[in-house]
């Protein structure tokens, strides 16, 4: 059972080895709303820490508006794209993610999110392992 | 000066031939060319030796430029008496086509004219280089001014219209969730509420984004830390804000014209820079701004601008200083990080000292 902050920390560490991912992290709202990547594993700095989601943009803002998984691959900064599209990519160095919804009750409660520096599209079997901790995670917030 | 003699007279006329800065170019009632001055020579590589008696105007000219056309025969010049001015393709030895300006008048048959045709051309290729830029610069202001503009209208419509509305839609969510109702009712409402909201603060931030209100209301510098706060929060990256010199306001073209470009340096540095660190300066030196965005990411060769991107960005950072007037330096080296400096000549009153010609005052 998923109950405190170090047991979070530890889920995520764990999937993240079970996909062989490069980064995962989970958004969710603090105490006032806002939005922000609250746990990460595979980090390389802090700068997700200190980013705030806005709603509707980026990864994590379509999965909430959209109440589904998003995924995004070959990602590369061009000419004339807004990254206000994709911060935590540009923080991490991340090229392809798969961001799924955390539900409590049948709102979206928080984002978690997988995602790799070097090309790789994320198969059935690392998506359904995403889905099934996203669930766990959920029926956590649930309770409280 | 008075000429006596005839010889004189023909002396003097064969040496203004010589000198003159004009090309001129001679054919005979035929068409075939019979003189040119060492200006034509210069002017199209050929000799005259090379011309004379073996070439036909219709060799050297490849048409006179119209309003239907780069280059015509139709109502050739050469059917006219005169034609004071227009322009004409002459074709170089090396086989290229130049435009240059030129008038022609056909001679008398009587003394001595044998019904030739005179042909004066000027090369104004500096010119017209100088014109073309000119009308780029000036359409290139327009489009910016009317994109400001229209982002200007978009923003309010979005603050003041939708944004408006919203916020009453809320407040009646509020008074209707007060009222004795079913739990189950109630928390749906809750969640339209909720919902609502966070598309209040979209629309907020999307008006925000396009042009911030306090640009025109507050002044460049609060709209660049406002700016700064929310790009840190954006992309995580810590960003540290100088400001040195008075306060004031500036004309709205410079406040402008700085507020995008800390913008669109910002954005590069945050796409492209891989750096958790941005500083911003802003300096008021009385008689000039000086805005810098420095950051401490990976860099790059300022020569191989194009790997990065089309460049376009920087394009448009500079056009906006140098319609100002002003200069923008970029300093750049792989793993040094990158430095975009502006500067702009104010008067006292905040308005640039120079104006481009063009440039509205807004």
């Amino acid at each position: 059972m998923i109950r405190h902050q170090e047991q979070i920390q530890h889920a995520l560490d764990d999937l993240r080895a079970q996909v062989a991912a490069d980064f995962l992290a989970l958004a969710i709202p603090e105490p006032d709303g806002q939005m922000r990547w609250q746990y990460a594993s595979g980090n390389r700095n802090d700068r997700f820490k200190r980013i705030f989601l806005r709603p509707g943009k980026g990864i994590a803002g379509r999965v909430v508006s959209l109440g589904r998984p998003v995924a995004v691959e070959g990602m590369t900064p061009k000419a004339g794209d807004d990254p206000r599209d994709y911060p935590i990519l540009l923080a991490e160095g991340l090229c392809c993610a798969v961001g799924v919804p955390v539900l409590r009750g049948e709102r979206v409660h928080g984002v978690l999110l997988v995602a790799n520096r070097s090309e790789r599209i994320f198969a059935d079997a690392d998506v359904d392992a995403l889905l099934g901790l996203a669930e766990q995670l959920g029926s956590v917030y649930s309770e409280r | 000066m008075g000429f006596h003699m005839l010889d004189e007279t023909a002396a003097f006329l064969e040496t203004l031939f010589a000198h003159i800065t004009d090309a001129i170019l001679i054919v005979d009632a035929k068409g075939d060319v019979i003189g040119v001055n060492p200006a034509f020579e210069r002017m199209t590589g050929w000799s005259g030796a090379e011309l004379l008696g073996k070439k036909s105007l219709c060799e050297l000219c490849r048409g006179m430029a119209t309003c239907q056309e780069e280059a015509s025969c139709i109502d050739c010049f050469a059917s006219r008496l005169q034609t004071p001015s227009f322009q004409m393709h002459v074709v170089t030895k090396r086989g290229e086509e130049i435009a240059v300006a030129a008038s022609s008048t056909r001679l008398p048959l009587e003394a001595g004219g044998q019904g030739a045709l005179a042909v004066i051309l000027r090369d104004t290729s500096d010119m017209q280089r100088i014109e073309r830029e000119r009308h780029q610069r000036q359409l290139t202001n327009y489009v910016i001014q009317a994109q400001e503009e229209e982002r200007k209208r978009i923003s309010r419509d979005l603050h003041d219209g939708i944004g408006q509305a919203l916020y009453s839609i809320m407040v009646g969510l509020r008074v209707v969730n007060q009222l004795q109702i079913d739990e189950e009712i109630k928390h749906h409402l809750e969640e339209v509420q909720q919902l609502t909201a966070r598309t209040m603060e979209e629309v907020k931030s999307l008006s925000v984004e396009l042009r911030p209100s306090a640009l025109d209301d507050l002044g460049l510098v609060a709209a660049l830390r406002s700016y700064a706060k929310r790009f840190e929060q954006t992309f995580g990256i810590l960003t540290h804000i100088e400001i040195s010199g008075q306060r004031r306001r500036y004309h709205s073209t410079v406040e402008t014209a700085l507020y995008r470009i800390c913008q669109e340096a910002m954005t590069n540095a945050a796409k492209y820079a891989d750096t958790d660190q941005i500083t911003l300066r802003f300096v008021d030196r009385a008689d000039r701004v000086e805005l810098e965005v420095e950051d401490a990411g990976i860099g790059f060769d300022p020569t191989q601008l194009q790997i990065r991107g089309t460049g376009l960005g920087l394009f448009g950072m500079r056009e906006r200083v140098s319609l100002l007037g002003g200069t923008l330096t970029l300093t750049s080296a792989p793993q040094k990080g990158t430095k975009i400096h502006v500067e702009i000549l104010v008067d006292e009153k905040g308005g640039p000292r120079y104006v481009h010609p063009t440039a509205d005052r807004g």
